[in-house]
């Protein structure tokens, strides 16, 4: 017993050592795995309080190039919108002439708007492999896990952890994002990822050969997964190169986002995710 | 000097490091991707007769107070334990055996002496927190490259900060 108690006191240091690196490297990957402990995250009080004002203060020098780019996205997004009532006003009404349709089956044809929640990025990193952004809005705005964070520019992640009054997303810059994205002018789709590069240089993978791709088109996020609603801009191709696996392409995109430079967002939301997952779940329980 | 100034102004350098670090460099990217980790100065000028221990969990607490801010996890607080911990022996390749006894302070030291040791620790440092970061053996030359820059930046401001705040003081 002695001895033991003896071995301890002679590697205190050694010991102490041990159960502190354990201690951070748990931490790690914790964070890496996604399941953050609450206080090791800067969705808390304090360091979200610092973050809200330091990134209050760094806003004043961007405002023109913030506001240009909020006046191009009203544009695009008004044009989408004239663009999108009035199709659907003309040709609904013609496709359902001479049936007595009540005005809510009407209704609930038309598109179907995302929910959207207007928030800022407070605190962004774009240097490391797993980046983040730290946005401040959280759980009482009506922020969720799994909503889409896109700039005014185009995609830019996805929400992982919701706190209160603060909520954090994986960074598209960041080695574990993976979004399905397709071309705007067909329907071929692959997944965009990060290998942990520039900033600016993302990778489109699993994309088929066949698909119509030249560099300078423009790609847009797929409906396909539950995150993003169909045509929210992503990047233009810069570069098309086989991949190793044959029948695809390596195609590097870059994002029409300045990722080092990101203040306003819009959190989306799939009004139909939920469903479309419930349904998706139990399709694969009965297969 | 008395142990409680000691102690105050370990606790007065613990502050000042952690809000530099998080206030000003965490917002400094050269070149894009080098972004100077300047709080190892507080594990490297942690007086030479202290305790171990606490040297330790003072390190602990400021790499988990950086982390918070980065939401890295834990990977500056583990990378800070381990530099605390291999200290006593860069010292020993540093400076010699009789550091212990030395009554001089390391910012007085010959100068080719601190860069040694300044430069073995910072990378020793930051090969650690990168390793840790990346988490896979995938992105060694990544790793590699960020050790390789940062490490250099880093050291240079730690280097400087050596010279013009802890000098006189003998």
């Amino acid at each position: 017993m002695q001895q033991i108690i003896e071995f301890f006191i002679r590697n205190k240091n050694f010991l102490l050592f041990l159960a502190l690196f354990s201690l951070g490297i748990s931490l790690t990957q914790r964070a890496h795995s996604g399941l953050y402990t609450r206080n090791i995250a800067s969705t808390n009080k304090i360091t979200g309080t610092i973050f809200t004002w330091l990134s209050d203060a760094r806003s004043y020098l961007a405002l023109r190039q913030q506001n240009e780019e909020l006046i191009a996205a009203n544009v695009r997004l008004l044009a989408l919108l004239d663009n999108a009532n009035s199709s659907a006003k003309e040709s609904i009404p013609v496709a359902l002439e001479g049936f007595e349709v009540p005005q809510e089956i009407i209704d609930s044809l038309l598109f179907v708007p995302p929910k959207i929640i207007q928030a800022h990025v407070i605190n962004n990193s774009y240097h490391r492999l797993k980046n983040t952004l730290t946005i401040d809005k959280g759980r009482s705005d009506g922020v969720v896990p799994d909503m889409g964070v896109a700039s005014p520019m185009g995609i830019v992640g996805i929400i992982t952890h919701v706190s209160e009054h603060f909520s954090v997303a994986q960074s598209i810059l960041n080695t574990s994002s993976r979004v399905v994205v397709k071309s705007k002018k067909s329907d071929h789709f692959g997944t965009l990822i990060w290998d942990g590069g520039a900033p600016d240089q993302l990778l489109l993978t699993e994309i088929p050969k066949i698909a119509p791709l030249t560099i300078g088109d423009s790609l847009v996020t797929d409906g396909k997964s539950t995150i993003f609603p169909r045509g929210w801009p992503v990047g233009t191709v810069t570069d098309i190169n086989p991949a190793k696996a044959q029948d695809y392409l390596d195609v590097s995109v870059r994002p029409h986002t300045d990722m080092r430079s990101i203040f306003h967002v819009y959190l989306i939301q799939r009004q139909e995710a939920k469903e479309i997952r419930e349904l998706e779940k139990l399709s694969q329980n009965e297969l | 000097m008395n142990s409680s100034t000691q102690w105050l102004s370990i606790l007065g350098r613990f502050i000042v490091v952690f809000l530099i670090q998080i206030l000003i460099m965490d917002h400094l990217l050269l070149f894009g991707f080098v972004n100077p980790l300047i709080y190892c100065y507080f594990i490297l000028l942690y007086p030479l007769s202290g305790s171990r221990i606490w040297l330790m969990l003072s390190s602990f607490a400021l790499g988990l107070g950086i982390d918070m801010f980065n939401d890295t996890g834990g990977v500056h607080a583990a990378a800070s334990v381990f530099l605390a911990w291999i200290r006593p022996i860069l010292l020993n390749f540093s400076f010699g055996v009789s550091y212990q006894y030395n009554t001089t302070k390391i910012p007085n030291a010959p100068i080719g002496q601190q860069i040694i040791f300044v430069l073995s620790a910072v990378v020793l440092h930051h090969l650690v927190l990168f390793s840790l970061e990346a988490g896979s053996w995938a992105y060694w030359i990544l790793v590699l490259k960020s050790t390789l820059f940062t490490s250099l930046l880093s050291s240079v401001l730690i280097l400087c900060a050596f010279q013009f705040f802890s000098r006189k003081s003998l």
